[in-house]
């Protein structure tokens, strides 16, 4: 038995889109439906992505069944319900390759898909070498990269990752915050 | 598979998890030249020092010892010429090889040794802690590994 239902879930990154082009090459062999899943961060308005996740739905869904979702909450569990609730028999994901102090403050959605998915799990890292047939369209010179992410950015954090680490800091402290914690008025 | 991946490197460690790993990859759709590497590690026997023990004893154990590595590597050598055999009927081109070290290490130098583009883990494997969900190897292998990572559940 084949994979029958591949899930990608991007963020829009760089690091993702490839994981997409890995993804859409293996539904395409194996005939399989692909599902595009993208998590929008808790107390962000998900109505801009919604555009966003459609556009890569159709980019990577030529001659594909193609599935797009969007989805509110912390990326890592959400995926994984989704995989569980669709009954995903692959999921691709495409890793930042964040180590040391970026991963620990950022934790990695990428860890907790593996860890908790019911299904095999094929991440694919930003940095792997491709074969060189791409144009290069990197000529158009991006303004830096972006410290968290890697990603081109006319800022030092790139504005999605602006937005991440706030929604997380945000959970964070709500949950920090709740009655009944150690150290907290019950 | 047209995803781009030839060269995959396929951990195993005897483990229900890495079986499902060569079925996963079995299933799959070799490229042309695709070809599978199965690795298992054998970690060798280490005894302790033994200073106040007589000359006698100490040779019987390191001759234990002996016996028990043997004992490893016919069972290993046994589960990567099953792994290969199966992944050969599904069209790869597929060998086994035995490494002896650390698993993790082993695994990654065995990714370069054979230009792999892919690693294939079982999530969890042989260790004590099987309740894991995710066990040493496939963890460290996420964090380290330079390719692209398949965990196999």
């Amino acid at each position: 038995m084949r994979p029958t239902e591949i899930l990608f879930p991007t963020d829009f990154s760089t690091a993702s889109e490839r994981a997409g082009r890995v993804a859409r090459a293996m539904a395409l062999e194996s005939g399989a439906r692909l599902h595009v899943l993208s998590v929008v961060p808790p107390v962000t308005d998900p109505a801009r992505f919604a555009e966003q996740v459609a556009r890569t739905g159709r980019d990577l869904g030529e001659g594909l069944r193609v599935e797009t979702a969007l989805e509110t909450g912390l990326a890592g569990r959400r995926i994984v319900d989704y995989a569980r609730a669709k009954g995903i028999d692959l999921i691709v994901l495409g890793t930042h390759g964040r180590t040391g102090f970026s991963h620990a403050i950022l934790g990695s959605v990428a860890e907790t898909v593996v860890r908790l998915a019911p299904c095999p799990v094929l991440t694919v890292p930003a940095a792997m070498p491709e074969r060189r047939d791409a144009s290069p369209s990197s000529a158009a010179a991006p303004a830096r990269p972006c410290l968290v992410c890697g990603n081109a950015s006319d800022e030092l954090i790139c504005e999605p990752c602006r937005t991440r680490i706030r929604a997380e800091a945000a959970g964070q402290k709500r949950e920090a915050e709740r009655p009944g914690r150690r150290g907290m008025p019950a | 598979m047209a995803s781009g991946y030839h060269r995959i490197v396929l951990g195993l460690d005897g483990s229900p998890h890495s079986r499902r790993a060569v079925a996963f990859v079995a299933r799959l759709a070799p490229p042309r030249g695709g070809r599978v590497t199965c690795v298992r590690v054998v970690e060798p026997v280490r005894l302790p020092s033994m200073p106040l023990v007589p000359a006698a004893m100490r040779a019987q154990i390191a001759g234990e010892a002996a016996a028990i590595e043997r004992h490893r590597r016919s069972v290993a050598q046994h589960q990567v010429d099953e792994a290969a055999a199966a992944l050969a009927g599904a069209g790869w081109r597929a060998r086994g090889v035995l490494r002896t070290g650390l698993p993790l290490s082993e695994l990654l130098a065995a990714i370069r040794a054979e230009r792999a583009d892919l690693l294939v883990v079982g999530a969890r494997g042989a260790g004590a802690v099987t309740h894991l969900l995710l066990g040493s190897v496939a963890e460290g292998a996420l964090k380290r590994a330079p390719v692209a990572v398949l965990v196999v559940k």
